[in-house]
């Protein structure tokens, strides 16, 4: 092997292992031959020190990118993965949706802006400025352009999607970044978690684009609702208990939900017959892996900052919701995996190829 | 809707069967030089096709110490391009048809 088909090589291996399983040998021969020249002393010098060059890298890249978030024409197994990419990102579109449109609604009710109850008294945090007030008032009615970006993906606008989701995660991170200048405060890492997970639901939209299947709207509407709803409870679970907060916080809820749903979703997988596909599986196995993620950083806050003000058993709650959803995660992986495994990796697959030297170069029809 | 480069590779192998490098050249030089398929482009559009049926494996064959493989038109590979083509042409008349009615604008229409 020259140097030059070394290097190429190395370039390849940013497609699928089982992409080039099929295809690699092929695409060297072909790539060899591009660069193949009849001059000898410039034949070896690209032997030894040619690259392949930058348009054949991003031709290479292309084809990884595309495989990966299954554009139209993708194989199966990719298709798959990318619709369980697009249910995650819905389900996040979804949850920050009816968590910002709570959120707003609370801040203006606290600020006195809604007459919905009697305000409570809260006490304010010590150092914290006038302008603290502001950006939270800016970060709350921000926040509610999820809502119109996760109406705009449910309806198919998902150029609109990306423009709101990148402005609800643009502001929502320099909120963050104005909170910790003007209160001296060290961020959370539970803020700067949902900062990233908000920043990869933008860049995952990539997996919408054109020949993808519809979103069934009435289902992701009627979600929407659903989740508005149990935020709002437990947001209002958490004035009444104002002076001693319930065991469950903001990451246990949705451990709790995450629980709930794959317990439902397994219940429904050994109803249907077990091999068959759904993309829900890979789907809350990315969502069980960004809970859990969620619930570790916030039992680091709870080390970092300390528990004071919430109740005895909330770290002790905590840890137990941190196993019981990196137990769910691992049974989706694998339950993902297996049946991932089954689907084609290539749309060529299944394709009988010879691999072995031609008897006659005449030997196929013409 | 097939797209350009998926059309040139359909119409490169209609006559004969042909292998990677060589669909590239073919391509090319249909297209007038317009279309320069890269590999990975090449690749990613020839799995698409084998993967619907339209191209399949002809044979291979050893050259200068590598295995070539050649890809041929199937037949409804050969039914995709003739539609295709038809489209197209379709396209072309309608869009010809309604230019040679056109006038710069400010010069309006005779009434």
């Amino acid at each position: 092997m020259t140097r030059l088909e070394g290097r190429y090589r190395r370039v390849l291996r940013l497609l699928p292992a089982s992409y080039r399983r099929v295809w690699e040998e092929d695409m060297v021969c072909a790539f060899l031959e591009s660069v193949h020249t009849d001059d000898p002393e410039a034949a070896e010098y690209m032997a030894d020190f040619g690259r392949p060059g930058w348009p054949e890298v991003a031709s290479i890249v292309a084809l990884a990118v595309r495989l990966r978030i299954g554009s139209a024409g993708a194989p199966p197994r990719y298709a798959a993965w990318s619709e369980a990419i697009r249910l995650a990102v819905l389900a996040g579109m979804l949850v920050n949706a009816a968590a910002s449109t709570v959120g707003a609604v609370m801040t203006l009710w606290l600020a006195g802006m809604i007459p919905l109850a009697p305000v409570p008294v809260l006490p304010e945090p010590p150092g914290y400025p006038d302008l603290w007030h502001r950006v939270s008032l800016f970060s709350a009615l921000t926040g509610l352009l999820w809502l119109p970006a996760f109406l705009a993906l449910v309806s198919g606008r998902w150029a609109a999607a990306r423009w709101l989701g990148s402005a609800a995660a643009g502001t929502a991170l320099l909120s963050a970044a104005v909170t910790v200048a003007v209160t001296s405060q060290r961020i959370s890492g539970e803020v700067a978690f949902v900062l990233l997970i908000n920043v990869l639901l933008v860049l995952a939209q990539a997996a919408f684009h054109r020949g993808v299947v519809p979103v069934k709207r009435r289902s992701w509407l009627a979600g929407v609702g659903v989740c508005t709803v149990v935020v709002a409870g437990y947001a209002w679970l958490q004035f009444q208990f104002m002076t001693s907060l319930p065991p469950l916080d903001w990451a246990g809820l949705w451990c709790l939900v995450l629980v709930a749903a794959t317990v439902a979703h397994l219940a429904g997988w050994a109803r249907r017959r077990r091999d068959r596909f759904t993309a829900w599986t890979p789907a809350l196995a990315i969502l069980a892996f960004t809970v859990l993620g969620l619930r570790l950083v916030t039992l680091l806050d709870f080390a970092r900052f300390g528990s004071a003000g919430w109740h005895p058993a909330t770290v002790a709650l905590g840890i137990a919701e941190a196993v019981a959803v990196a137990v769910a995660a691992i049974i989706l992986l694998l339950l993902s995996a297996r049946t991932l495994r089954r689907l084609p990796a290539t749309a060529a697959d299944g394709i009988a190829w010879s691999t072995r030297p031609s008897r006659s170069p005449h030997n196929g029809p013409h | 809707m097939m797209t350009e480069p998926a059309f040139f590779v359909l119409i490169a192998l209609v006559n004969e069967p042909r292998h990677g490098y060589g669909i590239v050249g073919e391509v090319l030089a249909l297209s007038e030089g317009r279309v320069q398929l890269k590999i990975g482009t090449l690749y990613g559009v020839l799995d698409r096709l084998v993967g619907e049926g339209l191209v399949e494996p002809d044979r291979d064959e050893v050259h200068q110490g590598r295995l070539r493989r050649y890809y041929r038109l199937t037949e409804s590979g050969h039914r995709s391009l003739t539609a295709e083509a038809e489209r197209q042409a379709a396209n072309a008349r309608a869009a010809s048809a309604r230019l040679h009615t056109w006038r710069p604008t400010g010069q309006g229409c005779a009434s």
